[in-house]
């Protein structure tokens, strides 16, 4: 069975997709500390990855990621419209990254998913 | 002795064919009443007159050549002269021709003894031409030079040795400096971070070159720093550099305008960003509990009700919690706007019924991130206005939570003097010192990835103000941070 792995600050974002893939057929855990995603990653198959967190953001996590040399498909989450700046570095630095916004999740999340990873 | 009168003749007639054929007017005349008794061709051609009427004028007619005004100087030298005193060698005066035009001429004149009687012999040029040019230079000199010195700038002129040899009287309001202490010198005026600048262009200036707009700073008699504008072009003759000039502005009153509108620009650019970042915190803030109903909405309706009762069960608690976060999320952001015009009614109320409501809205959202929630302290009454405190209050406490992640966060209170004290502690991020100065500031946050407005601090000082009070904070980065609000007991009207 396919792993994925969600870091996320805010419980019920977390703990409400883990539901929803679980529920979908995969394996999912969560993480609100996005410190330790980067390390954490190797038992998983794919990253869903808030940007948006304190203390440790999900830009931080991608930098980490790639300063430890860590290659996992990501999927980044986004409460807000980005800005296109940020958008733009981010898809500079990190060209296999997928991004979808948060209240695009019920059509967009699991067909994502699918495609990087499969069933 | 006829050899000596036929050399004489031969003289007169060289000396007539002479005087004759001369293109400047002749005349000889004898006195004191003028008489003239010989008029060459020359002369009647510029006086209108023919030789013959020329030499049979009145002496009264004759004085009538001369313009009045010229008249009496002109004969007066003219009787100087035929009686042998002092005169001019030559003079100017206006002739009147026949037609009554009005000419200049230069006279010279000489005398000698005609037929045993003193006589002038005088030679006339007509100079109206040159009069006119003149008096055209001279009058376009004056039209140059009144509006040289009517001008609001500063016009100079430079020697090709770099010294200065004319400045318009505007030099002091320009330049602040006496044009005395400056004309004759190579100034040595400028600003010292501008000088090198201003010498590098006055060498290109006395090969030749012009420029345009040269910004540079001055300093003035009395120490002051001025900005000005400095063009010049080259004045040459026949090809050759013979001076330099220029146009000084004083641009010191426009360099200060367009620093000010720079400014300005900016803080509304920080203005704009800030409102940006501010739109983008809104959006998380609505958003995130959105995503959560929407999702949760999506799978209920794919779940059976019977067998995934459980499961069921977990939706909805989700969506309630969420729904209540986001109409928590709308108030807050609706007190944005009502702050302003928010009226500070009073009543008694009491303060643990107060902090208990508080404490049900946020202890699942402390539960949920596994922190430690307590309230607590001594029943006390004071007369306040409830609403705007459970705001102040609940801002810090979600602070408080959002930004701890292990530990516990407390509100105590207690009353001194007749003041009460709330604490609101947490064992979260704290705050670090560089950022202490700025917290209370609206939408200020220390990181721009954190989560929140940025407001809610701003928001809670602001009502504490209101409310006759202030706050205070500690903090030490990673330990945590005490925010304390020191309202009064009873709020004066």
């Amino acid at each position: 069975m396919k792993r994925i792995l969600i870091v996320e600050d805010e419980p019920d974002v977390a703990k409400t997709i883990k539901m929803y893939l679980e529920g979908e057929g995969y394996n999912a855990e969560y993480s609100l500390n996005a410190a330790e995603a980067a390390d954490m990653l190797k038992d998983y198959d794919l990253l869903l990855l808030d940007l948006i967190m304190p203390k440790f953001s999900g830009r931080a996590v991608l930098r980490d990621m790639k300063e430890k040399n860590i290659s996992k498909p990501v999927i980044v989450l986004s409460a807000v419209a980005l800005p296109m700046t940020i958008t733009d570095e981010l898809r500079r630095d990190f060209p296999d990254t997928v991004f979808i916004p948060k209240t695009a999740m019920y059509s967009k999340l699991l067909p994502a998913i699918k495609k990087i990873i499969g069933e | 002795m006829a050899d000596m009168f036929r050399a004489l003749k031969e003289s007169e007639e060289k000396y007539r064919l002479l005087v004759d054929n001369s293109l400047q007017g002749i005349i000889i005349a004898t006195g004191p009443s003028p008489n003239i008794i010989y008029a060459n061709p020359a002369i009647s051609k510029m006086l209108g007159y023919s030789v013959r009427k020329l030499t049979s004028l009145k002496p009264k007619q004759v004085m009538e050549l001369v313009h009045p005004e010229d008249r009496k100087d002109f004969f007066r030298q003219f009787r100087n002269r035929l009686s042998g005193k002092k005169a001019a060698p030559n003079y100017t005066f206006r002739g009147i021709r026949k037609d009554g035009d009005i000419r200049w001429f230069e006279v010279s004149a000489g005398r000698f003894i005609y037929r045993g009687k003193p006589a002038l012999q005088a030679t006339f040029i007509d100079i109206t031409e040159r009069k006119e040019a003149e008096d055209a230079l001279r009058e376009s000199e004056e039209k140059f030079r009144s509006m040289i010195e009517a001008s609001h700038d500063l016009i100079m002129l430079t020697n090709i040795d770099g010294t200065v040899a004319y400045l318009s009287p505007t030099c002091d309001k320009v330049l602040g400096w006496d044009p005395e202490k400056i004309v004759g010198t190579r100034p040595s005026i400028f600003h010292p971070e501008d000088s090198a600048k201003v010498e590098a262009a006055l060498g290109r200036a006395l090969q030749g070159e012009s420029g345009e707009n040269l910004q540079y700073r001055v300093i003035t008699q009395d120490g002051k720093v001025r900005w000005v504008s400095h063009s010049w072009s080259p004045l040459k003759l026949y090809g050759k550099l013979r001076m330099v000039a220029s146009v000084v502005q004083d641009i010191t009153e426009r360099k200060k305008n367009m620093e000010n509108l720079i400014r300005q620009k900016e803080q509304i650019e920080e203005l704009s960003m800030v409102k940006e970042r501010l739109m983008a915190d809104i959006t998380h803030e609505l958003k995130t509990p959105l995503s959560v109903i929407m999702l949760n909405l999506d799978m209920a309706r794919k779940m059976d009700p019977v067998k995934q009762r459980d499961a069921l069960q977990d939706c909805f608690n989700l969506m309630w919690r969420n729904s209540m976060r986001l109409s928590r999320s709308v108030d807050q952001i609706m007190q944005l706007t009502r702050m302003a015009s928010a009226d500070v009614s009073t009543a008694r109320f009491s303060i643990p019924n107060m902090m208990f409501g508080i404490c049900s809205e946020y202890t699942p959202l402390a539960e949920a991130k596994g922190i430690e929630f307590t309230v607590g302290g001594p029943e006390i009454e004071i007369n306040s206005n409830q609403h705007l405190l459970t705001m102040a209050v609940s801002n810090l406490v979600s602070n408080a939570i959002k930004f701890t992640h292990t530990g516990k966060v407390s509100i105590r209170w207690m009353k001194s003097g007749g003041y009460l004290i709330i604490n609101i502690s947490d064992t979260g991020i704290g705050i670090k010192s560089e950022s202490k100065a700025k917290v209370f500031y609206k939408f200020f946050k220390e990181d721009h990835d954190a989560p929140g407005s940025g407001i809610g601090l701003a928001i809670s000082a602001d009502i504490v103000r209101r409310l006759g009070g202030r706050m205070e904070f500690d903090s030490v980065p990673k330990k945590g941070s005490t925010f304390r609000i020191i309202i009064p007991m009873k709020v004066k009207p």
